[in-house]
């Protein structure tokens, strides 16, 4: 894994209004434990992480977008490949950051993988 | 001629407090007239079981007439005027008749038993008295000898007209989103998915054909239009169809009202652990917004959130902007970051406060309007 190297997030279907893909995706939930799943992008593209996510995991996702581990690293989330539940897992680890600092970050990721655009659309 | 005060219904709720009265209410209480009219000639005939019918000119000769509207939310005076034709002691009748019907309306919001106090046909008229009553809405009504107010409502409303047998339904004003997949030239309706996927039927009017075809044609780019007008339920508090149609609006792609119904259709762990959003709490933001944000700014994206509640979302090159909406608090955390240079800002709103609504409106234009 390297700072070029993509993290493709799953993107539930109530997370997208007219192809614009909400902050929330990229910050994790509360059950999350401070940790954003993605899929580490030199192993897996993009339309076989979605397939993965829905088929085996049976996860609801609309989509596949990208941020690089050097945006992550910029906004000092760091990426880890942990391979926790499938060989690709990355997680981003925002423990640490308190809600405010969450919320900023996620919206620079959500800029930073809207302007990339969809790396999947099924 | 001789007129006297008749009735005095308060009518209560936000459309009202400014002492007037909007004319769609005006036109649902010319029922009054009618109703007051049927209860009368059924007393008259009850007293006179040897007639068959009321005397010539009883009900023409009487009428009831708005005088003014007096303030205390908004009470519109109604008096009864009586012909020199009419005779003076059918006076009596149409007093008794206004006595019934402030006792059916405060029976039916006291669940109390109906039967008897009303005549079947004057039951029916329900299904125009109030029809366009909003929630929060009630039109009280007192007497001399009533004085504890009887209160009409959307839910009293429904309990005195299917009180009468002869009524299938119920009609209210209504506003409907989604899509036109059909349109029938010979039959001349068409109809209008919901966003839940029920197909309503409503009737193509020629004021609104064009807009209804032009909505009809971009069915596959999925224009979405609000429709309001006259909505039949039948019993089971089912909607069936549109009766009438009054105004035909095509909406933005960004539509928060068509927004937030397709949120109100989440359930519980939508995603993982998930909460739904309520549908009181996503109505209740519905009217704020419809009411208090300025539709001139820019129109949010709208999503869900994991604890129930709704995240506006605005962004541009330069900024991204949320606001996040406990719908059960109604606080909200505003939050904006600059991307170039990492400044952000921050504010906790109370969205019950008109004051906080014209803060955002300010911010958004101070940050997105050039």
């Amino acid at each position: 894994m390297n700072d070029g190297t993509e993290l493709r997030r799953q993107v539930h279907p109530s997370w997208i209004q007219n192809e614009r893909v909400t902050s929330q995706a990229f910050r994790p939930t509360p059950k999350d434990k401070g940790k954003l799943s993605t899929y580490h992008g030199d192993l897996i593209q993009a339309k076989e992480s979605w397939q993965h996510y829905t088929g085996v995991l049976q996860l609801e996702s609309l989509g596949v977008q990208a941020v690089t581990v050097l945006e992550c690293k910029t906004q000092n989330v760091m990426p880890t490949h942990d391979r926790e539940d499938y060989d690709e897992h990355v997680s981003v680890d925002f423990n640490g950051k308190n809600d405010s600092q969450a919320r900023s970050i996620s919206s620079k990721l959500r800029h930073a993988a809207a302007a990339r655009g969809w790396q999947y659309r099924p | 001629m001789a007129t006297s005060e008749f009735l005095a219904p308060r009518l209560t709720g936000a459309r009202f407090e400014g002492h007037s009265i909007p004319f769609e209410v005006l036109r649902d209480l010319i029922a009054l007239d009618d109703m007051v009219r049927e209860v009368a000639k059924h007393k008259f005939l009850q007293d006179n079981p040897g007639r068959k019918r009321v005397p010539k000119g009883f009900s023409t000769g009487v009428r009831l007439r708005l005088g003014q509207i007096e303030e205390g939310s908004a009470v519109p005076k109604i008096l009864l005027e009586m012909d020199d034709s009419v005779e003076a002691g059918h006076i009596q009748y149409f007093n008794r008749a206004r006595e019934d019907i402030v006792e059916a309306i405060g029976a039916a919001g006291g669940d109390r038993n109906l039967q008897g106090i009303l005549p079947p046909k004057a039951l029916s008229c329900f299904d125009r008295l109030g029809r366009s009553l909003e929630d929060g809405e009630a039109i009280e009504f007192t007497t001399a000898a009533i004085t504890t107010p009887a209160k009409l409502n959307k839910e009293v409303r429904r309990k005195l007209i299917l009180a009468s047998p002869t009524m299938t339904g119920v009609s209210e004003t209504i506003t409907l989103r989604g899509l036109i997949p059909e349109a029938d030239q010979e039959r001349n309706t068409f109809k209008i998915r919901l966003v839940d996927g029920r197909q309503i039927i409503a009737p193509i009017t020629e004021q609104h054909r064009e807009a209804i075809f032009e909505s009809f044609n971009k069915y596959n780019s999925g224009a979405r239009v609000e429709l309001s007008g006259i909505g039949r339920y039948d019993r089971t508090n089912r909607l069936v169809r549109l009766d009438s149609l009054a105004e035909i609006t095509p909406l933005d792609a960004l539509d928060v009202g068509a927004r937030l119904d397709e949120l109100a259709l989440l359930q519980n762990d939508w995603i993982d652990g998930a909460k739904a959003p309520s549908r009181p709490g996503l109505a209740w933001f519905q009217s704020e917004f419809d009411q208090r944000f300025d539709g001139g700014l820019p129109t949010p994206h709208v999503y869900p959130t994991v604890a129930g509640g709704i995240q506006l979302e605005w962004s541009n090159d330069e900024v991204e902007a949320t606001l996040e909406v406990n719908l059960g608090t109604k606080a909200a955390h505003w939050h904006l970051v600059f991307l170039n240079d990492d400044a952000e800002e921050e504010r906790a709103l109370n969205l019950s406060s008109p004051s906080d609504w014209a803060w955002l409106n300010d911010k958004l234009r101070e940050v997105f309007v050039p």
